[in-house]
């Protein structure tokens, strides 16, 4: 494809999708049997209670029915999906020791850069496994860890048991409890009352296997006073066979405690992405939410705030582009579940070439959390009339006094405006994807510069559809 | 500079065609100063947008220092020279007032100082404009001056056109803004200049009277003028300013 010349820089597109010869050392069976379940336990050398809770796990999935609502999941055929992929790789602290192509995979991806010099402390998972994980010292003397799951469940064992698929427990969904059958890898964060991790971590989420499934899970507790930003990414190159994502993400958010859990979803178009997030927010506490939906054939994806103690906080930023082919069904969910809690929703979809792109939000306001107070600002972009955006929102309010606001919009492009900016002499596609950079704003401006200039580029692939 | 060769144009809806423009033969050499006046719908805009690419003729030609533009879309028509500020200029979320003059300018990197120079000359103080966002919030008038600003910051531009720029700014401004036209002028530049006001009505080489659809008069303002009253049968309609 003849390059094009943008309004602003040249897109490197290949970027996400160069793929890596597929060697791992193990892999299992395509399906999902207890003897599978089994086999990938004995692999990860988990304590008896964790196979225990795997087993469990499958037997709910086994009983749990598809969702009735959402997008059509029937092209998921859980008997042609491998869950686990051992990495021809263990788990280094330096990068020289990861494998050269495992290596350029991430450097491409600017993660050792990043590590280097806006970040405290990365994790790098490759298929099922963390391949690179490090902390900078300082943060560990404060008593602050960030290791992989596996590590964890190892040298943590007592935290993990307390916490771990407590806020999804497996019977929450059909998906929550295929995670909880198969999870492999993540990242677990804990900060010890007070501290205060002044720079961000970050964990990267590669999936280079074809007809493979990625569930990692991601655990992290901000205790008493503590304040931390995570960031997760996430990318995949494309297959023509379907690609599976189902981790699960749990926030434990302690009193006056604040976390910043931020997201840039950017999967292939053959990923069926349905993921699970959760925060369980105390007294005092702030969950800020940035969570970007790029790329993937289908997501499910509905991060979700329970406002647990007394003026408890949550500001939730999202954004979600689907393109030709793409249905993606995302939103937010707040529980305000104690008095003087407050949350603020601030979404932008945009739909292009037939794509499908879905807001839910979802406010419930429980019996006795007086006083609530929430505000929804929910925008749909449309740029051609064969994509549909929606915004669906639910409201259940239940205490007293509540103050609710909710504001949706769903536009098209006109072609007034198009014209209007190539009057300025600029082309079609640049007009339109100006206007696209004024609709999400907002958004932009509430992200890190280099995760708005991601956000950005995210969207000017997505523009000239290059991805397909 | 630029000429248009027998254009004509309509629309077809449900209720079957409508035709808006006859046969309109219009020729402007380098550097003149055109206004276009008439009744209202009596496709002044119209014209100016056929010009601009925005609506294509159903038939006839235009030319454009001596190349056929007709079959040019707009984006092509602008990087040759022909700037257009709109009647109702287009509001946009998230776009600032520096990012249209910018994009205007042609220059990524204008810095701040340069949007603001452009929005002094329309009269607005720049600081409390350039960081804004021209989205509803921004009065029509404001809107309307923005928008001359931007056609100001195109400096490569060659035919300036612009339609109705008095809409909605009052009168002691317009008496500044009229200057700006005379400065363009001066540049070298071609204009032609959609309006209703006599005070541009003066300053022009020459007026082009258009109603029903086709050109009626074209001459002097000492031959037009008058006759233009008839036009229009209304003697408040051209109404001197009094600013
Ligand atoms: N797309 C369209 N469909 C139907 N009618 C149209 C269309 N565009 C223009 N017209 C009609 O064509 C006629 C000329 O419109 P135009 O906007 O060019 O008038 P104008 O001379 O600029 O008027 P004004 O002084 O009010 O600005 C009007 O009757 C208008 O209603
Ligand atoms: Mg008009």
């Amino acid at each position: 494809m003849a390059k094009k010349k943008t309004f602003i820089e040249d897109i490197e597109r290949t970027l996400y999708d160069i793929k890596n010869e597929d060697r791992p050392v193990y892999k299992t069976k395509q399906g999902l049997t207890d003897e599978i379940i089994r086999d990938i336990s004995a692999k990860k050398h988990d304590p008896d209670w964790m196979l225990a809770f795997r087993l469990h796990s499958l037997d709910v999935y086994n009983h749990t029915p598809l969702p009735v609502w959402g997008p059509d999941l029937s092209e998921l055929d859980m008997d042609r999906i491998v869950t686990y992929v051992k990495p021809d790789a263990k788990m280094a602290g330096r990068w020289e020791d990861v494998p050269a192509d495992i290596k350029d995979t991430f450097d491409r991806l600017g993660i050792p850069e990043a590590e280097k010099t806006s970040l405290a402390g990365v994790g790098a998972q490759y298929d099922s496994e963390v391949v690179y994980h490090s902390i900078q010292e300082s943060l560990t003397r404060q008593g602050v860890i960030y290791t992989d799951m596996e590590t964890a469940l190892v040298e943590h064992e007592d935290l993990v048991r307390e916490y771990f698929m407590k806020l999804v427990p497996p019977k929450d969904h059909k998906f929550a409890a295929l995670h909880g059958a198969v999870w492999s890898g993540g990242s677990f964060v804990y900060v010890p009352a007070g501290v205060q991790v002044k720079i961000p971590l970050q964990s990267y989420f590669r999936l280079n296997s074809p007809g493979a499934g990625q569930f990692e899970h991601t655990l992290i507790i901000v205790e008493k006073g503590a304040s931390l930003h995570f960031i997760e990414g996430c990318s995949a190159p494309k297959y023509n066979v379907t690609n599976l994502h189902a981790g699960c993400v749990e926030l434990y958010v302690k009193e006056g405690a604040r976390l910043r859990y931020s997201t840039i979803e950017n999967w292939s178009r053959n990923m069926m992405n349905l993921n699970t997030k959760r925060a369980l927010v105390e007294k005092d506490g702030l969950i800020e939410w940035v969570s970007g939906s790029f790329g993937s054939h289908v997501s499910m994806l509905y991060p979700c705030s329970i406002l647990h103690g007394e003026n408890a906080r949550c500001e939730f930023t999202g954004v979600t582009f689907a393109g030709h082919g793409q249905h993606l069904d995302t939103g937010a969910t707040v529980v305000h579940a104690a008095p003087h809690t407050s949350a603020n929703i601030n979404t932008r979809t945009i739909s292009k070439d037939g794509g499908i792109a879905v807001y839910r939000s979802a406010v419930k306001v429980a019996p006795g959390a007086d006083h609530a107070k929430c505000s929804v600002n929910c925008e749909s972009l449309m740029l051609d009339d064969r994509s549909r955006s929606d915004t669906l929102p639910v409201m259940d309010i239940q205490g007293d006094e509540a103050d609710i606001g909710h504001e949706a919009r769903i536009g098209r492009i006109s072609d007034e405006a198009v014209y209007y900016l190539t009057t300025r002499g600029i082309s079609e596609d640049e007009a339109r994807a100006m206007i696209v950079r004024g609709f999400v704003e907002p958004i932009a401006k509430a992200l890190p510069l280099e995760y708005a200039v991601e956000m950005n580029n995210l969207i000017n692939i997505e523009l000239e559809g290059a991805m397909g | 500079m630029l000429e248009l060769k027998r254009v004509c144009f309509g629309v077809r809806n449900e209720k079957g065609s409508k035709e808006i423009l006859k046969d309109v033969d219009l020729t402007l050499e380098d550097r003149q100063f055109i206004v276009i006046t008439g009744p209202n719908g009596g496709g002044k805009s119209t014209l100016a947008k056929l010009i601009m690419g925005i609506e294509r003729p159903v038939s006839g030609q235009i030319l454009f220092n001596g190349e056929d533009i007709t079959d040019w879309d707009i984006t092509r028509r602008a990087q040759a020279g022909i700037s257009f500020a709109f009647q109702q200029p287009v509001r946009f979320k998230g776009i600032t007032v520096k990012d249209l003059i910018r994009l205007a300018s042609g220059d990524k990197a204008l810095s701040t100082n340069g949007a603001c120079r452009y929005l002094s000359a329309v009269g607005l103080c720049a600081a409390d404009y350039v960081n804004r966002e021209v989205d509803a919030s921004l009065s029509g008038g404001e809107l309307k001056r923005i928008e001359i600003a931007t056609i100001i910051a195109r400096q490569t531009t060659k035919l300036a056109v612009f339609d109705e720029p008095e809409a909605g700014i009052d009168l002691w401004s317009f008496h500044k803004l009229t200057h700006v036209f005379e400065k363009m002028h001066e540049e070298q530049r071609t204009i032609l200049i959609i309006s209703h006001q006599e005070r541009i009505l003066n300053i022009a080489d020459e007026i082009v009277l258009i109603a029903d659809g086709r050109i009626q008069k074209r001459g002097t303002r000492d031959a037009i003028l008058p006759e233009l009253l008839e036009v229009t049968g209304s003697c408040n309609f051209f109404k001197e300013d009094e600013a």
